[in-house]
């Protein structure tokens, strides 16, 4: 595994109990420069996830808590009039970060979440026909309540699009529970983190992770995962050319950080379940059925065959 | 890794092969009446120099060439190659012959094309064995070849072989046995020297001497499969050792397949199925019957005179005969009473010891009587009188029953044996001949007509039939009754005519060639000749009448009821016999004697095919190794190596699902067999097959990987 990459992991453990997988698609999320959809209740360390990510790569983080009466502008900023200059000032929003910590996005306004997610896509914010580029590297983890939580607008899904990855957190077991019973009674580990990481060398590893080496034989698997998902008999609308993108930057990260210069099949095959739930749009029977996104993208994937030859031409 | 091998080696080797190739050369030369074999074997003997004298090829060539050249015009064109002549007749010969085979007119070409194609084969052949030698360091199959080259010829030809196997044999084992020296010492770095090599290859010498010796002194025992070739041999020069079917007078030589022929020989008026009978043989050769006196006694029968025993009127039949086939043979059934004939005609009857054995035309012409009717009562046989025949009884006989007892001295002593043991538990002549009667129904004996064998000069007909081969037709079955009987003596003679016939309605039979049969009659004291039946598939007419205890009838009756289901079968015989068409029958005939030998040996090579695939898991792991020492390490070859391994795990049963990835499967695999080898092999496989560029891999550890993975499957 890449040296950076495990020394931030080795943060996270400190601070995270039992959150390794979160913290490893996280990690795979920031290199492919993606952005993270987190489902959860309140409570099971998001935000210390956050932080301790932006401590590792010293930089500070942002946090927006999203909430029914939260207006664009405090999202993006705003301009405000300068008498000394005489001037419109642009003031950034929390936005303009290099981490940033959007809190139960599906609380807001779709007014709000757009000007978010719109954010996200760009990497700019316009404010009164000025646009301000977002400083590179750019992270957004939100997070989002349960659908069936009551007051909560979900998000569309052309815009559950813009997110990389959707990870559920979950509860830590019982063990891992009384660890961190433990550990919060002791100390902070947090303040005594060491940043690992500048944000420059982060640049740097972004910049690698997109000469990782795909073979044609594994982007043809990826599309054929892909386009399976839209022939599937429980999907409503399948994932997008998009999506395919999105699998093939992620499997790029992820072999990165497991130290390779090329994508085998086993990253696809992992990351396919995290990059193509949240895209697909199931239909109502199987929603009547209990049928997760997850576990349609689990067949595609045991459906499709892994390809053992060397590159035929797909041209 | 091979050794050189020395000039010297080579000679003596070279030498072997010129020996064994003119074993080649000789019967080719017989059998195609081909000349000038010390031409061809001169020009074996120049490959060999070549070869021995290292010449470069294109010398070589250069050489062979003109040397065919020289040949060619000097037995063709008369005239040596320096000559004007020669050169002339070789571009005459040259352009001839072009205008041929462009024109596609092959069998226009002149007999100097083929001999340059002979020689152009046998040049092959010596650089076949050239590779043998100096690359594969073995001959086998080129002596595999050379021995199933003459046996066939030997056996399917005129050329005799006899010698010339062993001789190749023998000099075949020689040559392997020194090749097989070769490449132990090859193989172990050794050398030797001329002296050591000497006496390395003197007991090899000895040892192969010795065993030729033994093998061709010792005793052999007769081939115990009847012999298919003589029989093949007469339907390719048409000997007549397949005869068609018929009445036949000469029963000399016994023996042989016969061809159907449905001629129609006569039409019969007849109220009941009736045995034809028309004459009878009483001395058996050991390969056939003869008469034992020139000039029968000979009594004329006027026409319309009571010559058999009347004893009820009511039961008399008028059979009715008419003549087809111009044969001066008169029928006689069973109990033939009167003759009524033209007096334009003359009927004699030959008789001996006061019982007629043959009626014949003997006019003055001896033409056949064209139609002619009999009165017959055919005797009724009470089975009291018939077991009243103790063989007590036929020790009083006179001496003119003497040639009914002959048998020949040469007669194997396991006749007579097989004779009182099928009889030790009759009591009578009467129940020991019936005995011997069905012996034949329960004994693996077979009746057909196709392939049946004909004694070799030192073999007996009817010991051949018994005991070896056990199928044939009413021939074997009647003579070898006949001489059972006899070394039981009981005297008994074989009897020739026709059965029944095809019954065209209920009172009329047409009797054809195809009807021709032989049967036996046997003496019975008090009671006379009495006719009997062994032929598997046929009934007598015997009409007894069951006058004895309840049980035996009973018993009697059984066997009259097997006996009756066997006309069916004999009519699907003559059926099938029927359909054989007569014109085509020589390679008919050979492809039914080719094609089992072909079937069997398609059968074996499938067999083992089968046997080799179904194994393959055990042999295919030690070939892919071997095939992949002889390549250069590299990708392609670890790829090609790495498919085969997937390849026969798969075999083996650790199958990989198309959405398993290699490493997943690698990691079950190297858990299953408690090794990390697997996940060694897939993660350098799957840089080479996802990579972006080869790196450098250890392909010397990949490969030890590999081969103990690969010989894992197989153990």
């Amino acid at each position: 595994m890449n040296d950076q990459i495990a020394k931030i992991l080795t943060n996270i453990d400190e601070v995270m109990i039992g959150k390794r997988e979160v913290a490893t698609l996280s990690l795979v999320a920031l290199l492919a420069e993606g952005h993270i959809l987190l489902e959860d209740v309140p409570g099971v360390g998001k935000t210390m996830m956050v932080r301790t990510l932006a401590k590792s790569i010293g930089t500070s983080f942002n946090r927006i808590q999203f909430t029914p009466d939260l207006l664009p502008s405090d999202v993006v900023g705003v301009s405000i009039y300068n008498p000394k200059t005489l001037e419109f000032e642009f003031r950034e929003g929390p936005i303009v970060g290099h981490i940033v910590l959007a809190d139960e996005i599906n609380r807001t306004s779709p007014k709000t979440q757009s000007a978010l997610l719109e954010a996200m896509e760009e990497g700019t914010v316009t404010v009164d026909g000025e646009t301000v580029h977002i400083p590179k590297p750019f992270f957004v983890m939100a997070t989002q309540n349960p659908i069936e939580y009551e007051g909560t607008y979900s998000l569309p899904e052309a815009q559950l699009d813009r997110f990389l990855f959707k990870i559920q957190m979950g509860y830590p077991t019982f063990d891992e529970e009384v660890e961190v019973l433990r550990r919060a009674a002791h100390r902070e580990p947090l303040k005594t983190l060491q940043s690992v990481m500048t944000i420059e060398e982060l640049r740097a590893l972004q910049q690698q992770v997109k000469t990782v080496h795909i073979e044609d034989s594994v982007k043809a698997y990826i599309v054929d995962i892909v386009r399976q998902t839209r022939s599937d008999q429980h999907v409503y609308l399948g994932a997008s050319p998009r999506a395919s993108i999105a699998l093939m930057r992620a499997s790029q990260s992820y072999a990165f950080m497991q130290g390779r210069s090329y994508v085998l099949p086993d990253d696809v095959q992992y990351l396919a379940k995290f990059v193509l739930s949240h895209r697909l749009i199931l239909k109502q029977e199987a929603r009547y059925e209990q049928i997760e996104a997850e576990e349609i993208v689990q067949r595609v994937v045991a459906r499709v065959a892994v390809p053992t030859q060397k590159a035929m031409n797909y041209e | 890794m091979k050794a050189p091998i020395s000039k010297l080696e080579l000679a003596v080797y070279y030498t072997l092969i010129f020996l064994i190739l003119y074993e080649w050369l000789v019967p080719v030369m017989e059998l195609t009446n081909t000349g000038y074999i010390y031409y061809f074997l001169l020009f074996i003997v120049l490959s060999i120099i070549c070869v021995l004298l290292k010449l470069r090829s294109w010398l070589s060539a250069i050489i062979k060439v003109m040397y065919i050249l020289w040949f060619i015009t000097l037995t063709h064109g008369g005239a040596h190659l320096v000559q004007l002549d020669g050169v002339r007749f070789l571009l005459s010969e040259v352009t001839y012959n072009a205008q041929q085979l462009v024109a596609g007119d092959f069998s226009y070409i002149t007999n100097s094309v083929r001999t340059i194609l002979f020689f152009i084969l046998l040049w092959m052949l010596m650089y076949l064995i050239h590779y043998w030698m100096t690359v594969r360091h073995s001959l086998f199959y080129f002596l595999v070849m050379t021995i199933v080259f003459i046996a066939t010829l030997d056996t399917f030809s005129t050329y005799d072989g006899k010698f010339a196997i062993m001789k190749v044999l023998l000099y075949g084992l020689v040559l392997t046995g020194m090749l097989v020296l070769k490449q132990i010492i090859t193989a172990h770095d050794i050398r030797l020297s001329w002296k050591q090599a000497v006496l390395y290859t003197l007991p090899l010498i000895i040892v192969v001497a010795a065993a030729g010796y033994g093998a061709y002194s010792l005793p052999k025992s007769p081939p115990k499969w009847p012999d298919p070739v003589p029989f093949v041999t007469g339907v390719i020069t048409g000997e007549k050792t397949v005869s068609q079917v018929g009445y036949d007078t000469n029963d000399a030589e016994l023996g042989g397949s016969f061809e159907s022929d449905d001629t129609l020989v006569f039409t019969a008026q007849t109220n009941e199925k009736r045995y034809w009978r028309i004459d009878s043989r009483d001395t058996y050769t050991s390969k056939g019957w003869e008469q034992s006196y020139d000039e029968p006694t000979k009594e004329y029968i006027t026409p319309n005179t009571l010559i058999g025993t009347m004893r009820d009127e009511d039961n008399v039949d008028y059979v009715t005969i008419t003549m087809d086939k111009d044969d001066s043979y008169v029928l006689s059934p069973y109990g033939t009473l009167r003759y009524n004939y033209d007096d334009a005609y003359m009927i004699e009857e030959s008789v001996e010891s006061g019982y007629r054995e043959s009626v014949n035309v003997t006019s003055w012409t001896e033409e056949m009587i064209p139609s002619y009717s009999i009165e017959v009562d055919e005797p009724t046989y009470s089975l009291e009188e018939l077991r009243n025949t103790d063989m007590s009884r036929y020790a009083q006989l006179g001496e003119q029953f003497d040639r009914y007892l002959q048998l020949p001295e040469t007669l194997p002593q396991r006749v007579r044996d097989l004779a009182v043991n099928v009889t030790k538990k009759a009591g009578n002549a009467y129940d020991k001949a019936r005995a011997i009667e069905t012996y034949f129904q329960s004994s693996g004996y077979t009746y057909t007509t196709k392939d049946v064998a004909i004694p070799d000069d030192d073999e007996d007909y009817v010991d051949q039939f018994l005991f070896e081969t056990k199928f044939g037709y009413c021939d074997n079955f009647s003579t070898a009754m006949v001489v059972m009987l006899r070394a039981l003596d009981i005297p008994a003679r074989w009897v020739k005519g026709f059965v029944t016939g095809d019954a065209i309605d209920s009172t009329t039979y047409e009797i054809t060639n195809n009807e021709a049969h032989s049967w036996v009659e046997v003496y019975l004291v008090g009671i006379g000749w009495v006719p009997f039946e062994p032929t598997i598939g046929f009934t007598g007419t015997l009409d007894i009448s069951y006058d004895v205890q309840e049980q035996e009838v009973e018993a009697a009756e059984q066997k009259s009821e097997e006996a009756s289901q066997a006309p069916e079968q004999l009519a699907e015989e003559e059926q099938d016999a029927t359909l054989t068409p007569t014109s085509t029958f020589s390679f008919a005939e050979l492809w039914d004697v080719l094609k089992w030998l072909f079937g069997g040996i398609a059968i074996m090579l499938l067999a083992a095919a089968v046997v080799m695939y179904n194994r393959r898991r055990q042999w295919l792991p030690s070939y892919y190794i071997k095939q992949s020492k002889n390549e250069p390490q590299n990708w392609t070859t670890f790829e090609k190596n790495y498919k085969n391994l997937l390849r026969q795990l798969h075999a083996v049963g650790y199958v990989r699902g198309t959405n398993e990835t290699l490493s997943a499967y690698a990691k079950k695999i190297d858990e299953a067999l408690q090794c990390t080898e697997m996940t060694t092999l897939t993660t350098a496989y799957e840089c080479y097959l996802y990579g972006n560029y080869a790196q450098d891999a250890d392909f010397t550890y990949l490969q030890e990987c590999w081969e103990y993975l690969i010989n894992r499957t197989s153990g």
